[in-house]
């Protein structure tokens, strides 16, 4: 299906490795341009790389999404001229119980997966206004809209930024801007990789314990929620906004 | 993007009209069989004639009436036997009206859940056994917004829709075993025929001018408008193909932002 991404401009923070990478190279294949932001400059180079080798053009921003989020945008526009679609990605997911989080942690959270998407918002509106309509997509965990113990803080900083979305649709439908929420479930990301270590267990043996728990008895590839996100963003999906997609391989406990 | 659907075979129920026909030409387009199936004969021999085909895809068609299981197990049975199997079944055939609740008597009350549910349980008895069988498969039940939100004149509408929304989750868990990913779309406010006759049954049932009563739901979209059939479809073949492989026992929303939750 020709998803209408052609030339099309898309912005992806946390876009250098995992699902970034993955939603960065999906929408090049779908022949988008693409500007990612990341901390790291290494991964970002190389993903850039691969970008381009795709045959599009790509920005890549190194900086944090906590702080550089006007820059990102500002520069993308600068050099596309444009802004369709923005991914707001960038983030982990710490998980721990409630006496064990403590108050830097709740906040620097909240500040990159709920103020970070609210700066980039802010940021990219006005270009879809002006250009007539736009998608932007929140990334979010599917266990969010169940959250369980010791599941803190990332549950809650998620639903948050899964309010945000839905408010901002009925904001901004009039204007043609979708806004939607893509829920992931246990995807095999480098966070992952980097969780199992904290654990002392191999990745085969962390991804092996995941998968369990899913109801597909896998775990996710990046790929399966690039797949999803590009679909999303596109004028093929142009009549879903404010809503939450599950990319979870059956996880979520609820429909 | 390659939805990898071609050579794989889509059974598609209420195929003859609206969102069911928009479904059927949708995987046609990305090269799929499709069997699609309706109550009235002409009206789907008319549907299969007007369908376009791409490259080796071809549509077929089965007229069954869903309130009879046995015509029902010859629906899919007549679907093997077209194409040697079949991969994806969409349950879309279905027209809930809103009624008032006096007028859902003790005699009228198991007919209610005829007008949906009850035909897409069994297209699900019959399809599974053969899906189970073939390693990858797809379901795809359409539901409704009134699933979610309870309202004053759609019981029908809203038990139906629920009852939808519930299975789907079920057998959503039963079928990942086997790689047979089941999903639901949920739309609101399409513009077809049927949505002509929801209004006017809105309408009647209120007192209120239909003209009112198209003002005032479409005032409730934060997209300002009614959605395509198209829209829906190009929705339902994504969740089809080789690419939505981690989408599971989910219910993805095509509403125009028409749901008040999230």
């Amino acid at each position: 299906m020709d998803l209408g991404l052609k030339g099309k401009v898309v912005a992806i923070t946390g876009g250098s490795e995992g699902i970034g990478r993955a939603t960065a190279l999906r929408f090049a294949m779908e022949g988008a341009n693409v500007a990612i932001l990341a901390r790291r400059p290494e991964p970002l180079a190389k993903t850039a790389r691969e970008v381009e080798a795709l045959g599009v053009q790509v920005l890549a921003v190194n900086g944090d999404a906590t702080t550089d989020m006007a820059r990102f945008i500002d520069e993308t526009v600068k050099r596309f001229g444009r802004i369709d679609v923005l991914v707001n990605n960038a983030g982990g997911s710490g998980q721990n119980a409630f006496d064990k989080v403590d108050d830097k942690t709740w906040r620097s959270d909240m500040e990159v997966k709920l103020y970070a998407p609210i700066e980039g918002v802010r940021c990219v509106v006005p270009h879809m206004k002006k250009q007539g309509g736009g998608s932007i997509i929140m990334l979010t965990m599917s266990a969010a809209a169940s959250p369980g113990a010791n599941q803190l803080p990332t549950v809650v900083s998620r639903q948050a930024s899964v309010t945000l979305a839905k408010a901002l649709s009925k904001e901004l439908g009039a204007h043609n801007i979708r806004v939607n929420v893509a829920c992931v479930g246990k995807i095999k990301t480098p966070q992952q990789e980097r969780s199992a270590k904290r654990a002392g267990r191999t990745v085969e043996e962390h991804f092996a314990a995941h998968a369990k728990t899913v109801p597909l008895g896998r775990m996710g590839e990046p790929e399966d929620l690039a797949n999803a996100i590009a679909f999303l963003a596109s004028s093929a999906a142009s009549y879903i906004t404010g809503t939450c997609i599950n990319v979870d391989g059956g996880v979520s406990g609820v429909v | 993007m390659d939805f990898g659907l071609k050579g794989k075979v889509a059974l598609v129920t209420g195929g003859s009209r609206g969102v069911g026909c928009a479904i059927a030409q949708a995987l046609l387009d990305e090269g799929a069989d499709v069997m699609i199936t309706a109550r009235d004969p002409q009206r789907l021999a008319a549907t299969r004639d007007r369908l376009t085909c791409c490259g080796t895809a071809e549509v077929h068609a089965v007229a069954a009436d869903l309130e009879d299981d046995d015509a029902v197990r010859a629906m899919v049975q007549a679907t093997i036997e077209q194409f040697g199997h079949f991969d994806i079944l969409v349950n879309a055939a279905g027209s809930v009206n809103p009624a008032d609740f006096a007028s859902l008597t003790e005699a009228a009350w198991p007919a209610l859940f005829e007008q949906k549910l009850n035909g897409y349980v069994r297209c699900l008895r019959h399809a599974i056994p053969h899906l189970k069988t073939r390693g990858w498969g797809r379901i795809i039940n359409l539901a409704g917004v009134g699933g979610r939100e309870a309202g004053a004149i759609t019981i029908p509408v809203g038990l139906n829709n629920a009852a939808v929304l519930n299975l789907t989750k079920s057998i959503a868990l039963l079928m990942a075993p086997y790689n047979v990913l089941v999903n639901a779309v949920v739309p609101h406010i399409i513009d077809t025929d049927r949505q002509d006759e929801t209004m006017r049954l809105l309408a009647e049932l209120t007192g209120k001018p239909e003209a009112t009563i198209r003002e005032e739901r479409l005032k409730k979209l934060p997209l300002g408008r009614m959605g395509r059939a198209e829209e829906v479809a190009s929705v339902v073949a994504f969740l089809a193909s080789e690419r939505a492989s981690f989408v599971v026992g989910a219910a993805w929303h095509v509403d125009g932002g028409a749901y008040h939750g999230i």
